[in-house]
């Protein structure tokens, strides 16, 4: 893909999803869309492009969003954010209650609020000032994620170290995260567009909801952002997004923060 | 009268000061003077070989994006132009200057380089991002903002000691500790430095208002290196804790770069965010070595 491509194509999607595709992905990018170029009977991605712009290309978001998400889920992906949650956000909530809320709003398999549960660990040992709670809209993860076993993929970032404290041996390459992280998490099924989600919820003073966004159309999107800021963050709380995600072009009195290499939307005092 | 309050009065007396070496000085004026041309500028520099290796070096990084191989330092003066060539020695010069310091047991001279190249390097970044043009002065004065910590570090180890424990002790940044306890300030102490080596006004400008933008009588080039400063910190190029977290939006720089530049309706302060980050990103494996 030449750059002035790369560079309008990136806008486009910034502008119907809110996500940033970086650069050192393009490769990615490129393979995933060289496939429906063919289905599709285009020759070049400029093509595409015009494609996408044109009245028909609204039926095109589906499939180019499927593109560019890069479905993985590991424990500690994007640490500059788990960094900025342990190392900022949370010791400074603290300053003012003795427990804060963390919420995992699309925990999938249990990777992620389980490393933020471990991350907290590693700071505060296994009594964590945290309770921690996972949901998700599929049975199917949920029961998945409370089993806790993982593959190698999974625990890619983790140090033998790391691995040891915190997981079993669970035959070969496999790994069962221990009881004393697990209990921390309370898994829930819950759908974020669901009216009933503050009730479901409760109040929070951390909300992860890391490109989840991008599945749903701008009024459902809103919606949801509207929902986390007036009923669930409690003021001075986090939302945290994907690393490359913003929620700029929605309607919200959401701040948003630098950390070192990581941005989160804050509810003001 | 305080230690540093003494050094910053007695600065112009002080006899081993660094001393900006003289053939910087001839570049600085030739390269203002209109009736220079480049073989002029080439006859000077050709006499420091560690200059005719930088400017080579920095004609072929990838900051110029130039495609092709500059080899003749003629071709690579013609190429970056007068100005950028001056930036280029200037950063030379604190660079080289700054490396002859002793080491100190809580100046990290390393991270201090770091911290000042990747100020720099960010202020050339967001200039660009941005469509600002500061003919370069952006990077070179990025370079040189906190050079006031290295007469610090040069002159008074002991009160750059006190004012570190004091920051640490109390959690504030260098600047406010620094004042606490003397009065004096590095930015003071630095473009009082500058002006003795009689550098152009426009970098004195950002060294004695690289954190009160707001007083700089170039604003915009001011608040470019203060925000550049901020991220540099944030970002964890040299020293780091002060700036854990920001927010950008509340910040003086920030708002008058939205502001001089009318940049107020629709910018998207997060699509620039990740721009910059990916571009200091690329910028860090180029120059630090994916550290």
């Amino acid at each position: 893909m030449d750059p002035k491509t790369f560079e309008e194509l990136r806008e486009f999607i910034y502008k119907k999803s809110g996500i940033f595709f970086e650069k050192s992905k393009e490769y990615l990018l490129t393979n995933r869309l060289r496939k429906r170029l063919k289905e599709l009977n285009l020759s070049s991605f400029e093509e595409y492009l015009r494609y996408l712009k044109s009245p028909k290309g609204s039926q095109e978001l589906t499939p180019l969003f499927d593109a560019i998400t890069i479905n993985e889920t590991y424990f500690f992906r994007h640490i500059r954010q788990i960094e900025a949650f342990r190392d900022v956000m949370v010791p400074e909530l603290l300053k003012k209650k003795r427990s804060v809320n963390v919420w995992s709003a699309a925990c999938s398999t249990g990777e992620e609020p389980y490393t933020l549960t471990i991350a907290l660990m590693e700071k505060y040992g296994q009594n964590i000032p945290a309770r921690i709670l996972a949901s998700d809209i599929s049975n199917e993860v949920l029961e998945k994620a409370k089993e806790g076993i993982y593959g190698e993929y999974s625990v890619k970032e983790l140090s033998p170290d790391m691995k040891k404290k915190y997981f079993d041996s669970a035959g070969l390459g496999k790994y069962k995260i221990k009881d004393f992280v697990k209990r921390k998490v309370v898994f829930k099924n819950v759908n974020l567009l669901d009216a009933s989600l503050p009730r479901k919820v409760g109040k929070m003073d951390v909300i992860f909801c890391r490109n989840v966004l991008i599945y749903f159309d701008n009024n459902a999107r809103q919606k949801v952002i509207e929902t986390f800021y007036k009923d669930i963050l409690n003021p001075g709380g986090y939302l945290v997004l994907g690393a490359t995600e913003s929620i700029s072009r929605l309607n919200t009195n959401f701040k948003l923060c630098h950390f070192r290499m990581a941005i989160a939307y804050q509810k003001p005092e | 009268m305080n230690k540093i309050k003494e050094l910053y009065e007695n600065l112009a007396n002080i006899d081993d000061l660094p001393a900006f070496p003289a053939i910087a000085f001839e570049i600085i004026r030739l390269t203002r003077d209109p009736n220079t041309t480049s073989r002029n500028l080439e006859e000077v520099i050709k006499r420091d070989p560690s200059l005719v290796t930088q400017i080579l070096k920095f004609a072929n990084s990838s900051l110029y994006g130039l495609s092709r191989e500059v080899t003749s330092l003629n071709h690579a003066i013609n190429l970056l132009g007068f100005v950028q060539v001056e930036n280029i020695v200037m950063i030379s010069v604190i660079l080289s200057s700054v490396k002859k310091l002793p080491l100190h047991k809580n100046f990290n001279r390393d991270k201090f380089l770091e911290h000042s190249f990747g100020c720099g390097v960010t202020a050339k970044i967001i200039t660009n991002i941005l469509n600002f043009n500061f003919s370069s002065t952006e990077f070179s004065s990025g370079v040189i903002h906190d050079i006031g910590k290295v007469l610090l570090d040069l002159y008074a180890p002991d009160c750059l000691d006190d004012i570190l424990d004091n920051a640490y002790k109390k959690g504030l940044s260098f600047i406010d500790s620094e004042m606490e306890l003397y009065g004096v300030n590095h930015c003071q102490l630095g473009s009082k430095l500058l002006n003795i080596w009689g550098l152009p006004e426009e970098v004195i400008d950002v060294v004695a208002n690289h954190h009160s933008p707001e007083r700089a009588n170039n604003k915009l080039l001011v608040s470019v290196v203060h925000v550049a400063d901020l991220l540099t910190y944030s970002e964890g190029i040299g020293f780091g804790g002060n700036y854990a977290k920001f927010t950008l939006e509340e910040d003086t720089g920030w708002q008058i770069i939205i502001e001089e530049a009318k940049l107020k309706e629709h910018f998207d302060l997060a699509y620039f965010t990740f721009k910059l980050y990916e571009d200091i990103e690329n910028a860090k494996q180029l120059y630090f070595e994916g550290s």
